[in-house]
């Protein structure tokens, strides 16, 4: 084998340009809405958080040609002699026999290394007595080679490995009741192409029946995973919040014990990520000042404002879905009292009755609004509760989140903004992000005062959308996204989390003027969407002029052109936005 | 945050490597380059502080590995495979034969045999890499080459020589 050719072959594969125009334009968009956002972010020592854990996932490997992984042991394959019971682990299949076999193998269970097919997951020694148990209950016939080539058996289905020290014994199970048991005595050194004796024995068994009790028995411990921040008096989370400097008193952290106690978590092993903000974000004291790059050693939980946990423990992240409203108020309640304002701590009470501007949704178009629309704002928001981000929490909680999208096109979006200009220099506004985060300025020239606070998007929204028909036009004629079943963005199903961002996606355009054909655009779309409702299937196609199109009940399409911002438009540049924000995470 | 310049430079200096890397990985030039655009975002975000280049080079590769298993998952869960035929992916020459092979093998012999082989990394540096141990990654090295070449001498040898022989 010539690696030089698979190197030299590999080698022709360069980054395309569009990639690296790409890459720097998102990063110098980043870059810009970060200094827009005043918030300066120091961040010279991270730690491995954005490492993704590999949790135990099923999977068959379909690609492997039929007996690759067979034949290299077949040349070497030794006769096996009869032996005796089988007690103690061999590093010999000489001993094993069909008396002896599988306890030969499930003996070796017990050893330090054992892994399954996918990512090396360290079993739990329950779930090892359980495969032993399952092996145990099957019945193997030791078969020829011949017989084992000549059979049903195409491609691996199941991998079992122990290592200890530099020898390894494998199980395979392939399709058509076959199964290979494997030892390979001493592990080739790294540039040993030629590699080392193994032994190798063939079984007929029922093997499609035991992966599938295998990876039963595994769903089954997923969905067992640790419940998130029990008891939290025996963790080392010290810190509250994002950036707290002092360890939570003892007597709080048993408060917060026994609220979390209370709190249901409910594991979601559907869910992989969320893109949204973290409200609460707990870990331990170290973690700030952890060097190391290329390690993932902190535990850290953030509790979502989509009722969504992640919790990353033990070199593992898990996802739960809780009760949002609930856990939040408890949890400002007992720790953060003094940081809660309303409205009428934020907003001057006749702010709204001055010269203000409202841009409602993503167009940037000033609504005129009514004294009765800002009266019944004004009572939604004197009385709305707001929790004050510390200065020097975003910090960390940008670093520690991974909040790529937050200043970005998606959940990053201003929804709606209040702004009052005292002259052309000096302004005062309120800016509602979609993702629960109001910034409150006071600046000249983009200088001067800017607070966060944590808000409640739902509630906001449905108050503004009482007090203001006109917005209205800012919900998708489709719907909203995340009320529906299962969805595909271009064929792929999308989670619960993905599908929430893609409901704000396509929130808060202006949806009024449309277009109505008999079919859709010629042209292949950059995202089609589909979910089926009731017998049709809705689609949603986005064009990458940033037009959208969706099929009615009765086969009409409609169709919004290059909605978005008209400021952008008069400009001369294509509005494309939607096709941006959805584009990070599925192209 | 760090600076554009940074950025390009990085994007000049190891761009083609992380890219190479997550196209093998996901097999889908449109994921791979989501994965990439991530990492150097993360990177940009995180402006980590690194004692020379080659610390930053692995920590980008862990980086980009990691958001490329995550994909991976994503597609197990939900039980889809958009991966592309090689074809698609680059110019078919007669030496991306082997390339196909590589790229037909599992996961987790995949991204070993493209740090070792492609990368140049050794067994220690990748277990650091992929959060393996050096043993498990020594495994992998082994059962990844025996996979590797009979994938290659079965699928591309035979019609190598078909063609040889019959023109």
């Amino acid at each position: 084998m010539k690696y030089e050719k698979l190197k030299d072959s590999a080698e022709n594969i360069k980054m395309p340009d569009e990639l690296k125009t790409r890459i720097l334009d998102r990063c110098s968009d980043i870059a810009a809405n970060e200094k827009r956002s005043g918030i300066e972010h120091n961040s010279d020592h991270v730690s491995g958080v954005e490492r993704v854990s590999s949790r135990p996932v099923r999977r068959t490997f379909a690609a492997v040609a039929a007996c690759a992984v067979l034949a290299a042991g077949v040349g070497t394959a030794l006769h096996f002699m009869p032996g005796p019971a089988y007690n103690e682990p061999s590093s010999d299949l000489s001993e094993i026999n069909e008396n002896t076999f599988p306890e030969a193998f499930s003996s070796l269970l017990d050893r330090e290394f054992v892994s399954n097919d996918n990512e090396s997951e360290g079993f739990s020694q329950e779930q090892r007595n359980e495969i032993k148990n399952i092996l145990s209950e099957y019945e193997w016939t030791e078969i020829s080679h011949e017989q084992f080539f000549s059979g049903a058996a195409s491609k691996p289905i199941y991998m079992l490995e122990v290592i200890d020290g530099n020898s390894m014994w494998e199980l395979d199970f392939y399709e058509g009741h076959h199964a290979i048991f494997q030892y390979i005595p001493e592990l080739p050194e790294e540039d040993d192409e030629e590699g080392k004796e193994s032994q190798t024995l063939f079984y007929s068994v029922n093997s499609a029946e035991i992966v599938q009790r295998i990876n039963d028995m595994l769903a089954s411990a997923e969905n067992d995973a640790p419940r998130p921040l029990a008891d939290i008096t025996e963790k080392p989370y010290k810190e509250i919040s994002w950036s707290a400097t002092e360890a939570l008193p003892e007597e709080k952290r048993v408060a917060l014990d026994e609220i979390l106690s209370n709190t249901t978590f409910t594991y979601n092993p559907d869910c992989t990520k969320v893109y949204s903000f973290p409200a609460y974000f707990f870990t331990d004291a170290e973690y700030r000042d952890a060097q190391s790059h290329l390690e993932d050693s902190a535990d850290l939980v953030y509790l979502y404002n989509t009722g969504v946990a992640e919790v990353h423990e033990a070199g593992n992240t898990y996802f739960y879905d809780y009760d949002y409203d609930t856990l939040s108020r408890q949890i400002d309640e007992l720790l953060f009292s003094d940081r809660i304002f309303t409205g009428k701590d934020l907003v001057c009470a006749d702010m709204l009755n001055e010269d203000i501007s409202f841009h409602g949704g993503k167009s940037f178009e000033d609504l005129q609004i009514s004294d009765e629309s800002k009266a019944k704002i004004w009572e939604y928001l004197s009385t709305a509760k707001f929790r004050k981000v510390a200065d020097s929490e975003a910090s960390l909680a940008y670093i520690s989140a991974d909040l790529k999208d937050v200043y970005d096109h998606d959940i990053g979006f201003v929804n709606y903004e209040i702004n009052r200009y005292y002259d052309y220099n000096h302004g005062w506004s309120l800016h509602f992000y979609s993702c629960g985060y109001l910034e409150v300025a006071d600046a000249v020239n983009g200088n001067g005062d800017f607070t966060y606070y944590i808000y409640d998007p739902a509630a906001l929204d449905a108050a503004l959308r009482d007090a203001i028909p006109e917005l209205s036009s800012s919900y998708p004629p489709f719907g909203m996204l995340y009320k529906m079943g299962e969805i595909k963005v271009n064929g792929n199903v999308i989670d619960e989390q993905f599908k929430k961002k893609l409901s704000n996606v396509f929130f808060g355009y202006n949806y009024i003027n449309e277009v109505t054909n008999d079919d859709f655009r010629s042209e292949t779309p950059v995202y089609t969407i589909e979910t089926d409702i009731n017998d049709r299937t809705l689609t949603i196609r986005t064009y990458n002029d940033g037009t959208v199109e969706y099929n009615d009940e009765n086969g009409v399409i409609h169709s919004y052109d290059r909605i978005g911002s008209p400021e952008t438009s008069s400009e001369g540049m294509i509005n494309t936005e939607i096709v941006w924000a959805i584009d990070p995470e599925l192209y | 945050m760090l600076s554009n310049d940074t950025i390009r430079d990085a994007v000049e200096e190891y761009g083609d490597i992380l890219y190479r890397t997550c196209l093998i990985m996901l097999k889908n030039k449109a994921d791979a380059e989501d994965a990439v655009q991530d990492t150097y975002v993360t990177y940009m975000k995180k402006a980590p502080d690194f004692s020379d280049s080659e610390h930053l080079k692995a920590w980008l590769i862990t980086v980009a590995s990691n958001k490329c298993r995550d994909m991976l998952r994503f597609r197990n869960r939900h039980r889809t495979e958009p991966e592309e035929a090689l074809a698609t992916l680059i110019q078919p020459t007669d030496d991306t034969n082997i390339l196909e092979a590589l790229m037909s093998l599992p996961e987790k012999f995949r991204i070993v045999l493209t740090l070792h082989y492609i990368d140049g990394y050794k067994v220690e540096e990748i277990a650091g890499i992929i959060g393996k141990s050096g043993s498990a990654v020594k495994m992998r090295l082994s059962r990844g080459r025996k996979l590797l070449e009979e994938i290659y001498r079965k699928e591309y040898m035979y019609e190598i020589r078909k063609a040889q022989r019959f023109g």
